[in-house]
């Protein structure tokens, strides 16, 4: 082995590695033949050389490595004389990596083509088109609709795969097809800020990736992608966050007006409501039910005890017998044969006879209420009592009908039905017979406890309770009205008498604030000083903007529920919250309870504290909501 | 040499700056809220196809391209540089679905038997000078065909001259055997003296029925049976420092499959 002069080239062969083959022979450790296979794999060593013929006779030509030319030398017929049986050669190395290297490539391509076509059942996901599974959000339906329901090009073949590889198509078109938002889904918060229009759209994908497990949170962001667009840049919440605002949570005033200071520092004070009074905050605020905020419980729970003794007795004055001019009068005069006829006794009279239309009964003057449905001046006596004289005629024959028609013709039918609920064709009768004879209606008994009822020269409602339906329908129709109306000349005078005057129905709002209804009503036809507004009959919470969010639930959980409500909400006695509901602009506030500062949340959201996350308080999508219902 | 050193740190520190480039492009795209897997992507597909130059460039040794050293020092780096971008990509460690995870499976064999493949590049030729013999690969049949002939020369020999086949019969019955093929081949791999043990077993064993005469054949055939135990060393060595291509190879094969399918799939389904 180490003699370097072995390897000469004429004391042994030339290798050539890169032929595919090695000898058969020496495959089993056995001689190498000089030649060596041929490239086609077969054995190159059957003899020992190929002679050549020269000078009219074959040569040997072994080669000198082989030990030279051979004594027999060749066969008379030129042939090799030094033969011997063909071995099997073998492929080299290199062949062999070669094969196998192909053949992996092959067994993978032909896996991925029978595994893509294993349907996705969600049992196995066995299939090679399967990046991953779905999140559970999308997992359901995905599986039921396959993947075409995100992927457009999914079973569309080689020819739809061949297009969507150069025209790739948009992902974000795709969700948008079952994701709603209040905004244009591809700018960033689905909103275009005035002083931002510079900002490039957003993608989907751009935040949420799919085909990462079910318990992957798809919508999780980093504070570093918050941080991206906002000017304001900081390092965490608790080391920069800008202030809330001078009036955090709130951006309006409350729905219900409750002034905390007053009841907490006077009335509860008071001796004589002591057994009345609550003990704590969550005395009135439901904790069970804590959310973003937590409403109080029901009228029932809470205020009843103290306040509804206050709501009997309002009566909601809908229509009065006015002071009639004797032009009106006089038709009641001439109609006065039919009217006895219609009426019978209902229309007895004292013995006057048409001497009873010599003047009005009524001195009163018609309430804006019944203008509005008369659609006249209620200021002009003359156009008024034609149209009232004209009601009551058509009561006598019809009752209440007629009354309905008109309100009907204003409001709608369905509005109507609310309005008049519970008034029966016989009062409506009873009061018009009376009234078309000039004389006051004398009730047959005690008026109602509550319902409809008339007396003298008014026909009237009286609330049942606390949320009575025809009550809070007239305020409604008062409070839509002016809107409604074009120029708004007769709700206008309605809605003052309903709800600005305390000693009817509009004591309801002592409590229910009445809220300009906003921009949109502004737009729709009201006139000047009359903006549409609307009654918050029911508690409304906080609204401290689309991209915020706040849950008390775990804060209670953590803290021990009502012991510690005044860790962030502390009251403020120096605010004049009552003023707040001296005009119907909601924004125009003073807060019971004094602002929440970031150092309030900082105090346990902070570094090696509470997480601080940005997506902890805040949502990047405005009102997101589904165009398509799960199925 | 100090070429090579300096194309060494040159290589080193210039992996390291693209990686850090891409990482950081990648974090500002994603947190741009971009698709920062398209950068890392293609940047490992264009690794990837530059790992796989070194094949071609192996197979194209007559076209001045540089020394193999410096491919395979290229290769080596920018081996270990596509596991940092193959984890920038997924951005874990273990992808979910069932083919990805099958891409990953592969990947990681492919880096991990490089990794083992470059370990015995450096410790088996060094082990392999320490003999002091050489022979290729292709010639160690002819060079085992050779000694065997030897050595049954020599017994023919023996035979003739002492008249004993004393030495001829324990060939047959014990040595035989150790001569037909190369034997020990775990044991050379790990540097152990099984080999060299047997032989000297072997001679020692016979040494006390023989003749004067006979020794000498003995010692002839024992020098004989060293001179086979080193082939069977430089086999055991050869053949590993190459066998291991029969796994890096078909892998890498593996992976381009699965690649391609996953550029397919990226593209046609707007991953």
């Amino acid at each position: 082995m180490k003699d370097p002069d072995r390897f000469r080239h004429d004391r042994s062969v030339y290798e050539r590695p890169n032929v595919p083959y090695v000898c058969g022979r020496a495959a089993v450790w056995g001689r190498p033949c000089a030649s060596g296979p041929n490239v086609d794999g077969t054995c190159g060593g059957t003899s020992q050389c190929t002679p050549f013929l020269g000078d009219g006779r074959y040569h040997c030509r072994r080669s000198r490595a082989a030990g030279g030319p051979c004594p027999d030398g060749p066969l008379p017929d030129g042939s090799c004389s030094q033969s011997q049986p063909p071995c099997v050669p073998r492929p080299s190395l290199r062949r062999r990596r070669w094969r196998i290297s192909l053949l992996t490539f092959v067994v993978v391509i032909a896996l991925v083509a029978v595994l893509a076509r294993i349907p996705l059942d969600g049992a196995v996901e066995l299939s090679s088109l399967n990046p991953g599974p779905l999140s559970a959000a999308h997992a359901a339906f995905a599986l039921r609709a396959g993947c075409a329901s995100c992927h457009e090009a999914d079973g569309t073949g080689a020819a739809g795969w061949l297009a969507a590889l150069f025209a790739p198509e948009d992902m974000s078109e795709r969700c948008i097809a079952c994701h709603a938002f209040s905004g244009p889904a591809e700018r960033p918060h689905n909103a275009v800020f005035k002083d931002r229009s510079d900002l490039a759209s957003v993608s989907c994908i751009g935040c949420h990736t799919e085909h990462k497990g079910a318990a992957f949170d798809i919508a999780r962001l980093s504070d570093a992608q918050c941080g991206t667009c906002h000017r304001a840049r900081f390092a965490s919440f608790s080391t920069g966050h800008p202030t809330f605002g001078p009036r955090y949570p709130h951006r309006s005033r409350t729905a219900l007006r409750f002034d905390h200071v007053s009841h907490m520092d006077k009335h509860f004070q008071d001796a004589r409501f002591a057994d009345r009074a609550p003990t704590g905050c969550v005395s009135c605020h439901e904790v069970d039910l804590a959310g973003r905020d937590v409403r109080p419980a029901s009228f029932e729970k809470t205020c009843a005890a103290c306040h509804l003794d206050q709501i009997p007795g309002r009566d909601l004055l809908v229509l009065q017998w006015p002071e009639l001019p004797e032009k009106s009068l006089a038709v009641l005069k001439e109609r006065r044969a039919d009217i006895v006829e219609v009426c019978g006794p209902l229309a007895e009279d004292d013995g006057e006879g048409e001497d009873a239309y010599a003047e009005s009964v009524s001195i009163d003057e018609p309430t804006r209420t019944s203008a509005y449905f008369l659609g006249v001046d209620g200021e002009d006596p003359e156009a008024y009592g034609e149209q009232f004289v004209g009601l009551v005629l058509e009561m006598v024959e019809e009752g209440a009908a007629p009354f309905g028609d008109r309100i009907a013709a204003r409001t709608g039918e369905a509005r109507a039905a609310g309005l008049l609920a519970g008034l029966g064709p016989e009062l409506a009768k009873r009061v018009a017979c009376a009234w078309a004879v000039n004389k006051e209606y004398e009730a047959p008994a005690d008026p109602a406890f509550f319902g409809w009822h008339a007396d003298g020269v008014a026909l009237a409602y009286r609330p049942q309770g606390h949320a009575d339906p025809v009550v809070r329908a007239w305020l409604d129709l008062a409070a839509a009205g002016a809107a409604e109306e074009k120029d708004g000349t007769r709700a206008g005078p309605m809605r003052d008498e309903l709800l600005v005057a305390k000693d009817g129905p509009g004591h309801c709002l002592k409590c229910h604030s009445v809220t300009e209804a906003g921009a949109g009503a502004a737009s729709g036809g009201a006139r000047a000083g009359a903006p549409a507004v609307r009654i918050e009959w029911t508690y409304r919470g906080s609204d401290s903007g689309p991209y915020t969010k706040y849950a008390h639930g775990p804060h209670i959980d953590l803290l021990g529920p009502g012991a510690t409500c005044t860790n962030c909400h502390a009251l403020d006695r120096k605010a004049d919250y009552a003023l707040s509901f001296k005009t119907w602009k909601a924004q125009k506030f003073a807060s019971n309870f004094k602002p929440i500062g970031v150092e309030t949340c900082a105090s346990c959201h902070g570094a090696e504290k509470i997480r601080e996350n940005c997506q902890l308080c805040h949502v990047y999508h405005l009102n997101p909501a589904f165009k398509k219902r799960m199925k | 040499m100090r070429i090579i050193r300096l194309f060494n740190v040159v290589l080193v520190v210039g992996a390291g700056v693209v990686l850090v480039l891409i990482a950081y492009l990648a974090d500002q795209s994603r947190t741009a809220l971009g698709v920062p897997a398209q950068l890392t992507g293609w940047t490992l597909f264009a690794a990837m196809a530059g790992l796989a130059l070194f094949n071609v460039r192996k197979k194209l040794s007559m076209v001045p391209v540089g020394r193999a050293s410096y491919w395979l020092n290229a290769h080596v780096v920018v081996g270990l540089s596509a596991l940092v971008l193959f984890w920038l990509h997924t951005g874990n460690a273990w992808p979910s679905g069932l083919y990805e995870q099958a891409l990953a499976l592969l990947f990681y064999l492919l880096s991990l038997s490089g990794i083992i493949g470059y370990g015995l590049q450096r410790l088996i030729p060094a082990r392999l000078t320490q003999g002091g013999d050489e022979v290729i690969h292709e010639r160690i049949p002819a060079e085992l065909a050779r000694i065997r002939d030897d050595v049954e020369s020599i017994l023919v020999a023996c035979t003739e001259e002492t008249g004993s086949d004393t030495l001829a019969r324990h060939y047959l019955e014990t040595m035989h055997w150790f001569f037909q093929r190369p034997r020990f081949f775990l044991d050379h791999a790990v540097s152990g003296q099984k080999g060299a043990h047997f032989v000297q077993h072997q001679c020692a064993v016979v040494s006390g029925y023989l003749s004067e005469a006979e020794q000498g054949h003995l010692a002839r055939i024992g020098d004989l049976g060293h001179d086979k135990n080193r082939l069977d060393r430089h086999y055991a060595l050869q053949s590993t420092l190459k066998s291991w291509l029969l796994v890096h190879i078909p892998l890498a094969a593996g992976v381009a499959a699965l690649t391609i399918w996953h550029l397919v799939l990226v593209h046609v389904y707007a991953l």
